[in-house]
């Protein structure tokens, strides 16, 4: 009996595996899988060779996204509230990824180094993410981890930057309007209003005063944006999230946007992208969400001009900062390849503002590498 | 690439049984072999070529070792082989040797099994000396001793001539593939749902600062490293073995549900056997003849249990864990000590391997032993929220989990092997598998792999 049994085993998983195989490879052959640019090294030395297929492999896995909604909808049946480092609770998911915080090595010296480079204003704004403001929603462990040190993270590296640069404490202001839909429920990042809300303070900063949260036409673009938390589980109990656009009719008008993708592909557009309402990724509709590098010029007519260098969290907040500059523009660190010269010259804005979130703070290198540029140039 | 990787199971494996079941009988260790320097090769072509030079080396060495077995040249030449074979090991696993900070080293990708792959060479060059098996000329046939890729990453460890005896019993056949993938696919839940689950009730005591635990957090954590270090050692040597069988080569296993054991003596004759087994084999068995008191074939056999511990971490807590183990084992050879009854020899058992493994999971010695200190209500708390929502989440699999790692589950297969119960749950086996390999790929999913590893042996 035995012997049959395993017979009938090695057809039915072999079968299994088999049809899997062949359905991921169909999915391959369509879509390819990117190689590691340093390919001979990569193959020879560390390994990330067979990473990176791994990692493409993995992309291209047949029903990826059924199979993750599958261990979602297994874990939350047995009781599990943690799938994929995400915190599933009825109000919002959340991100529980169990590490210690501590920002990137080297950031406060590059952007030191950076203020020291140029004769204009520096401003920092370091944002917390969502597990950072709603801490208290994790458990206690996780909560720790997530709100004291995202918190720590942003006050270690405010007390680095010492003269030269001005901070802005976006963690107390979001803390005290956390009542508010400031973040998304689906995603790490704040909402239009969460954006919002540190604007009144930092425009404040920048010499403005900010305009009246009445006075702004308030339009729900769409109302089934699911965010980056959402698509690491394919699977949640509270709704999706709304995204909102903000519009001063009676103030200075967008006269031109131009972008730059990581491809060096120049292109004009809109403030907002609002085909990306119904594409992949709804987050897209914010302004230069996208793009490497993005250019908004206004009818405002007071010739000053910002530098904005930021991560996922500054295209929110970009479209309040219209009503006060006659040019922004707006660089993404993670998708620029090269210095930041090739995109802009930092002289020729009298004000830099820094507005990265926590995360990006923590994990990604890339402020430090194009700053190390910058210092090199 | 790891056997708990959506790459291995459904890209590398299915092409790998394909290619080896349509090569001739004849040619299959050949086929095998080109499979296993692909799997090599994984960890990045400099790894496999360090390895691949190491094969090499045991190859002319073992034939020089045979031939000059009894001369001076015999002894050098092995002498030479075996510290050149666990340099390399140093080499790669130990973490602080001077030097080892430049680029080089940390751009080579770690060759997960290189310990596996140094005990069976170590073990083949000294049973060549010995005479306990001939060198062998068949280079295909060495290679493939050290590096064939189901028993490359954590296992199963055997001798050479074990190895000679299971290769010529090769039995590749439908029946032993559905076998073998029955028990890769138990390894596999093993690893993903035992391992990596209570490895986060132990990450999220670890995250806690020593000096605020309580005394129930501690015990919590305690015992999911416990049972952490069982699933994934075992989970990996059964992925191993299942993928022998898959391939016609019939490895034994590694564990016996050691963990509840009765006896220390006990718990290391089901705990890692053929690793345990090499030790013995190798060292005790070689030092035992000039050991003539007993007290000192106690000390030898606390070191050598050290030996094996500082294997698993590579650092000083490893060795000490190792030495404490030993120790007891040794202690147990007492009269007064062998007459204990049956449950207080379980419950010292449980609670020495529950402090070695404290000491095991520590980054310093200190460090263990603050942590003890919070297992014994040091920080006058017995219990806090913490503890009681990580029992309320995980009471139910640490349950299952010391359930089937110890003796018990043991015994109720056995009774099961007895009863009715037997066949259906060998007709209901193949959708059991099934079922659990399509939860896996579930949970394997988001990340590509379960790439979480403890000790990289």
């Amino acid at each position: 009996m035995k012997r049959i049994t395993d017979a009938i085993t090695a057809i039915l998983v072999c079968g299994f595996v088999l049809l899997i195989t062949a359905a991921t490879a169909l999915n391959i052959i369509k879509g390819g899988i990117a190689l590691p640019g340093s390919g001979i090294s990569a193959l020879l030395s560390d390994g990330s060779f067979v990473r990176s297929i791994s990692s493409g492999f993995t992309d291209s896995f047949t029903e990826r996204l059924e199979w993750i909604s599958a261990d979602a909808r297994i874990g939350s049946a047995l009781g599990e509230s943690i799938v994929n480092g995400v915190y599933m609770t009825d109000e919002r998911l959340l991100d529980a990824e169990n590490t210690p915080k501590k920002a990137f090595p080297g950031t406060a010296s590059a952007v030191l180094g950076f203020a020291e480079r140029y004769d204009g204003a520096v401003y920092f704004a370091a944002i917390p993410t969502s597990a950072g403001v709603y801490g208290e929603l994790l458990p206690e462990y996780l909560s720790t981890l997530s709100t004291n040190t995202e918190k720590q993270v942003i006050d270690e590296l405010y007390s680095q930057l010492e003269t030269g640069v001005r901070k802005i404490d976006a963690y107390n202001i979001l803390k005290m309007v956390s009542d508010n839909y400031i973040y998304f429920r689906t995603d790490n990042k704040w909402t239009g209003y969460g954006a919002y809300c540190v604007y009144r303070t930092v425009v404040q900063k920048l010499g403005f005063q900010p305009i009246a949260y009445d006075k702004y036409t308030i339009e729900h673009l769409t109302d089934s944006f699911c965010g980056e938390l959402y698509s690491k589980t394919r699977y949640m109990k509270c709704k999706p999230d709304i995204i909102d656009i903000y519009e001063y009719t009676g103030g200075a008008e967008v006269t031109e946007c131009t972008a730059i993708d990581s491809d060096g592909r120049e292109y004009s557009c809109e403030l907002y992208d609002r085909s990306a309402a119904q594409g992949e990724d709804m987050y897209n509709i914010y302004p230069g969400a996208v793009s490497a590098y993005f250019r908004i010029k206004t009818t405002v007519t007071n010739d000053r001009r910002l530098l904005v260098i930021g991560d996922d969290f500054a295209p929110a907040f970009l479209p309040f900062l219209v009503q006060h500059y006659s040019e922004i523009v707006m660089l993404s660190p993670e998708k620029i390849s090269g210095g930041i010269t090739q995109y802009a010259d930092p002289d020729d804005f009298e004000q830099t503002l820094f507005l990265f979130g926590a995360d990006t703070l923590c994990q990604s290198g890339e402020l430090v590498r194009l700053l190390d540029d910058v210092k090199e140039e | 690439m790891i056997y708990s990787s959506l790459l291995f199971i459904y890209g590398f494996f299915p092409a790998a049984l394909l290619l080896y079941s349509v090569t001739p009988r004849l040619h299959r260790e050949k086929t095998m072999l080109v499979l296993s320097i692909i799997f090599c090769c994984s960890f990045g072509l400099f790894t496999a070529g360090i390895l691949t030079l190491s094969i090499l080396l045991n190859y002319v060495a073992g034939r020089i070792t045979e031939r000059f077995s009894s001369g001076a040249a015999g002894k050098a030449v092995l002498c030479l082989i075996i510290l050149a074979d666990i340099a390399v090991m140093f080499l790669f696993r130990a973490d602080d040797l001077p030097g080892k900070t430049g680029e080089l080293f940390l751009s080579i990708a770690y060759p997960l099994g290189i310990s596996f792959f140094t005990l069976s060479a170590v073990g083949y060059q000294l049973d060549v000396f010995r005479g306990r098996c001939s060198a062998e000329h068949d280079i295909i046939r060495f290679s493939l001793y050290l590096i064939m890729f189901p028993k490359l990453i954590m296992g199963p460890l055997v001798s050479y001539g074990n190895y000679l005896r299971i290769s010529g019993r090769r039995n590749f056949s439908i029946g032993s593939i559905g076998g073998g993938l029955a028990v890769f696919v138990r390894g596999l839940v093993k690893k993903l749902i035992g391992a990596d689950l209570l490895y986060m009730l132990y990450s999220a005591v670890r995250s806690t600062d020593t000096g605020e635990l309580s005394a129930l957090s501690a015990w919590l954590g305690a015992a999911a490293y416990l049972l952490c270090v069982y699933f994934e050692l075992s989970g990996f040597s059964d992925m191993g073995t299942g993928l022998g069988r898959c391939f016609g080569y019939s490895f034994p296993a590694a564990f016996r549900h050691p963990v509840l054991s009765s006896r220390i003596t006990k718990f290391l004759s089901r705990w890692h056997m053929q690793v345990l087994h090499w030790f013995r084999r190798y060292i005790l068995e070689e030092i035992f003849p000039y050991t003539p008191h007993r007290w000192l074939k106690a000390l030898v056999t606390a070191a050598v249990c050290g030996m094996a511990g500082f294997l698993y971490t590579f650092t000083p807590n490893g060795m000490v864990c190792g030495l404490i183990i030993g120790a007891a084992a040794a202690a147990e050879q007492l009269p007064a000590v062998r007459r204990l009854p049956r449950a207080s020899g379980a419950a010292y058992t449980f609670i020495i391997i529950l402090f070695s493994g404290v000491i095991l999971s520590g980054d310093t010695i200190t460090g263990s032993l603050s942590y003890m200190l919070a297992m014994l209500g040091s920080n006058h708390s017995l219990a806090d929220s913490l503890s009681l929502y990580l029992l309320g989440s995980y009471v139910l699999i640490l349950i299952i989990g010391f359930f089937v790692s110890s003796e018990l589950m043991r015994r109720s297969l056995q009774r099961v092997r007895r009863s009715r119960l037997y066949y259906i749950a060998l007709a209901a086996e193949p959708v059991i598998t099934l079922a659990f390999l399509a939860l896996c790929t579930a949970m394997m999913s988001y990340s590509g792999s379960s790439a979480m590893l403890m000790f990289k042996l």
